[in-house]
């Protein structure tokens, strides 16, 4: 069963939660996040009998196999479900109301606040900047010409902007604040 | 994932059941999944595992299945859970390219380098555990040289050693450092007791096929039978000493019906050959091979088979201890550096 390599019964008991909240957080979704997660597990589970070491690296190793999650879902643009679908693994839907419970434990709607009052807060140059850059996702050279600044400069906008919203979306404030 | 261990943090039911139905479903995949392992098992013949071995190398080279599915199949039938793989090895070294087959001069001689060693071992997986039984020269307290028995065995992090040649009769336990692999070149049983192949050939193929380090390279004859073989390139760190790691050509050869290893043959390309030329070139013939169901009885087979009470003494893990020179040396040659630009600047001055 489960007891063998690391004990993933304990991590899943211990990290499920944790872990699901930590995605929801980084992608802004909840459907997306619990496909992370479930691959997240289904990996772990699949390659357990490769790793060695003691609880907290099996904790450490569990966020590694979801930071390579994300990378991926970032760089594609869609989660992955490979490891599940090898090991006949179905993950459960999410009702609205567990959705509606996730994002609120992720502290989701807090930081979305966050990064609104942020975003207020910006220039209206850094915030186009942050737009096209972040949202348009354009190249640093294709925004220097559509502001009509060197690259430099659109580098050095877009940096001070992402600076202020970083200072905003203190995900760490937002979580003590809910819990307080 | 079952409701007497699973311990939710209390939140809303909602919320709750969804984890649990995840923690179900991944507990019903942990139990599916060694299902599969004991069912694989009961219809194993000895030679299944090198078959998932060749069906992988196969299915990547034609590409026609995602690597990932290929390594987890050769990965299950090469560490199977719940079974004991027994192999034994008769290894000879030799210098290929060289004026003489055999390795020539006295310390060749008295080393025992161009005498065939038999080796038994068993090996078990998660846990990996394991057990190598041989034979190695030791100097007799006469002042000759006879082959006396050995025995490796690693579970649980570490290596013993019970070498009945010497004069003493004791256990030493090296512990396996972290990052360093129970199965690869690098554990402390390995110089001793194993040559070219590490201490789990049958791992270490799992490994070069997870690294795609093996192709296939067609067909062959060993002692008048047909062999599949398989090739690769072995990497590995410099046993002795700080250095580049070394490149060596391998060869795996196996039954073609029934996959069962043949004969492994490595070239160590650089390796000091006490002066002989040509490549020291180690070739092992596989001469029994078989997978055995865990019991208690064949469980006993990982563990070292002592006589009397040895002592059990504590040992040093070469591994770390070189690594622990090497960081002395850098430390040193970085103080030397800044000592003689502090002086140079002195002069400067």
């Amino acid at each position: 069963m489960l007891n063998q390599g690391p004990d993933l019964k304990t991590l899943y008991a211990e990290q499920g939660d944790d872990l699901l909240r930590f995605l929801v957080r980084r992608t802004g979704d909840a459907e997306i996040a619990a496909d992370l997660w479930g691959e997240t597990f289904a990996q772990a589970l699949a390659s357990r009998g490769r790793f060695r070491g003691n609880h907290e690296q099996a904790i450490a190793w569990l966020y590694t196999i979801a930071h390579r999650q994300l990378s991926r879902y970032y760089r594609r643009g869609k989660a992955e479900c490979r490891a599940m679908q090898r090991l006949g693994m179905e993950r459960p839907p999410i009702s609205a109301e567990t959705e509606a419970q996730l994002v609120k434990r992720a502290g989701l709607d807090e930081m979305r606040s966050a990064i609104a009052a942020g975003v207020a807060m910006l220039s209206d140059d850094a915030r186009e900047a942050i737009m096209l850059r972040v949202v348009e996702e354009l190249p640093y050279s294709d925004l220097a010409s559509r502001l009509a600044i060197s690259e430099q400069a659109a580098r050095l906008r877009v940096s001070r902007g992402m600076k202020i919203l970083a200072r905003a979306v203190d995900v760490q404030t937002i979580k003590e604040a809910r819990e307080a | 994932m079952t409701d007497a261990t699973y311990q939710a943090e209390p939140q809303g039911d909602e919320y709750e059941r969804f984890l649990e139905q995840m923690g179900a479903q991944l507990d019903q995949a942990a139990s599916r999944r060694a299902s599969q392992l004991r069912r694989r098992r009961r219809v194993a013949t000895g030679g299944i595992a090198l078959c998932a071995v060749v069906a992988g190398v196969a299915l990547v080279i034609g590409g026609s299945t995602g690597r990932v599915d290929v390594v987890a199949q050769a990965e299950a039938a090469l560490a199977p859970t719940g079974q004991v793989l027994r192999l034994v090895t008769v290894s000879q070294l030799e210098m290929r390219g060289g004026t003489h087959a055999e390795i020539t001069g006295s310390e060749a001689e008295s080393l025992g380098w161009n005498k065939p060693r038999t080796a038994e071992q068993w090996s078990g997986s998660d846990p990996t555990r394991w057990r190598i039984a041989t034979t190695i020269p030791t100097a007799t307290s006469a002042g000759s040289v006879a082959a006396a028995p050995i025995q490796c065995a690693y579970s649980a992090g570490s290596e013993e050693t019970y070498d009945q040649g010497l004069q003493t009769n004791e256990v030493v336990i090296v512990p396996v450092s972290r990052g360093q692999d129970e199965s690869s070149q690098e554990s402390p049983c390995t110089t001793q007791v194993s040559g070219g192949l590490g201490t789990q050939p049958v791992a270490h193929i799992r490994t070069m096929l997870e690294s795609g380090a093996l192709k296939a390279a067609g067909t062959a004859t060993v002692n008048g039978h047909e062999v599949l073989r398989l090739t690769g390139q072995e990497t590995r760190p410099q046993v002795s000493g700080a250095g580049p790691a070394a490149s060596w050509p391998a060869e795996y050869d196996v039954n073609p019906e029934t996959y069962a290893p043949v004969r492994f043959t490595v070239e160590m390309v650089g390796a000091n050959a006490l002066g002989n030329a040509g490549t020291l070139t180690e070739v092992t013939e596989v001469t029994g091979y078989e997978v055995l169901p865990l019991t208690e009885a064949t469980a006993g087979l990982l563990s070292l088979r002592t006589t009397g009470n040895p002592v059990i003494r504590h040992g040093v893990n070469q591994y770390e201890k070189r690594r622990e020179a090497e960081a002395a040396s850098r430390e040193s040659a970085t103080n030397s550096a800044t000592a003689a630009r502090s002086l140079a600047q002195r002069r400067t001055h």
